[in-house]
């Protein structure tokens, strides 16, 4: 037998384990999607200092 | 190096790791592989090792033995796989054969269709909503466990192939969110046994096949096997006892007498 104890708050529980199973679902289709259109556009872009980035596509390897 | 030995030795190391892999157990392998290398005019002994095998290959002619090693890849239960490969070694031991046929057959059976997943994922809800039943539940605790079982067995499959995580922990997100699911009859008040809904969400989940494994090696006396299998599916059953427990910490559900 289980007892339970339940308020408004848990309906947002349920919920959210539904939008975490779409996420989990759709949410690297919609990752690459960004990604893909971060590197043609450019919206997040960073300078050179950082140590991390790096963009082969136009390195001029003269 | 006798060089007849190359054909059977590495393909019956190949058809070992993959009848392994699809969730055999080490009497029917072995089984198998000696009687596909009877056929062939072979004697092989075979190592069966948690995440390996070792095929030893003796020309019964001449006496020289071969052995080849392969690596067990992560299991991947396919019974039809199994049935399949144990029809092929009866058909190398009836009608003998030739190496390319039995090769031809080998890769048309591996590289076969799998069942999509669309329809496994619709099985495995329809058979835990039997479950539900089974125990006692009513229609609506059934319609909630089977929404439940859908979602955490997608997910699963979604967390492992998709965003590569480890299966354990997986398990248990898929149990932990199957479970919160199966407590909608509790926060929506749907159906009046939704505690057999909460208890039967995880069922999906309990590696049957490996505990039955574990006890046919057991009976096999390939107790290392056996071992393995065992503590495989008892780590599974701890994940999914630990995202149960979880979900039932967070919904505030606690067990009375």
């Amino acid at each position: 037998m289980t007892s339970a104890l339940f308020n408004i708050n848990d309906t947002w529980i349920i919920y959210g384990c539904i939008t975490l199973v779409l996420l989990t679902a759709f949410g690297s289709k919609v990752w690459h999607k960004v990604n893909k259109l971060n590197s043609k556009y450019h919206i997040i872009t960073w300078d050179n200092n950082t140590i991390y980035t790096q963009d082969d596509e136009d390195e001029d390897y003269e | 190096m006798n060089e007849g030995n190359v054909f059977p030795v590495d393909f019956l190391a190949d058809y070992a790791a993959t009848i392994l892999r699809c969730g055999a157990t080490t009497v029917r392998t072995e089984k198998n592989v000696q009687r596909i290398a009877g056929a062939c005019g072979y004697h092989a002994e075979i190592n069966i090792y948690p995440r390996h095998v070792d095929v030893n290959v003796t020309n019964v002619g001449n006496g020289k033995n071969t052995t080849r090693s392969r690596a067990i890849p992560d299991w991947e239960i396919n019974f039809s796989t199994i049935t399949a490969l144990s029809r092929l070694s009866w058909r190398c031991h009836d009608r003998h054969p030739k190496q390319e046929i039995i090769m031809r057959q080998y890769r048309r059976i591996v590289n076969a269709r799998r069942i999509s997943s669309s329809a496994v994922i619709s099985l495995t809800a329809l058979a835990n909503a039997s479950f539900c039943r089974l125990f006692g539940g009513d229609y609506a605790s059934m319609a909630i466990v089977l929404v439940a079982t859908a979602c955490g067995f997608y997910m699963k499959g979604n967390l492992c192939s998709k965003w590569k995580l480890d299966a354990r922990a997986a398990i248990f997100m898929a149990g932990c969110v199957s479970a919160i699911l199966s407590c909608a009859g509790y926060v929506f008040n749907i159906g009046k046994t939704p505690d057999v809904a909460l208890a039967t969400s995880v069922l999906y989940l309990v590696p049957g096949i490996h505990y039955l494994n574990a006890a046919s090696d057991l009976i096999n006396r390939h107790y290392i096997c056996a071992i393995c299998r065992f503590i495989h599916a008892g780590i599974m059953t701890i994940c999914l006892s630990t995202g149960l427990y979880a979900a039932m910490t967070i919904m505030r559900i606690g067990l009375t007498h």
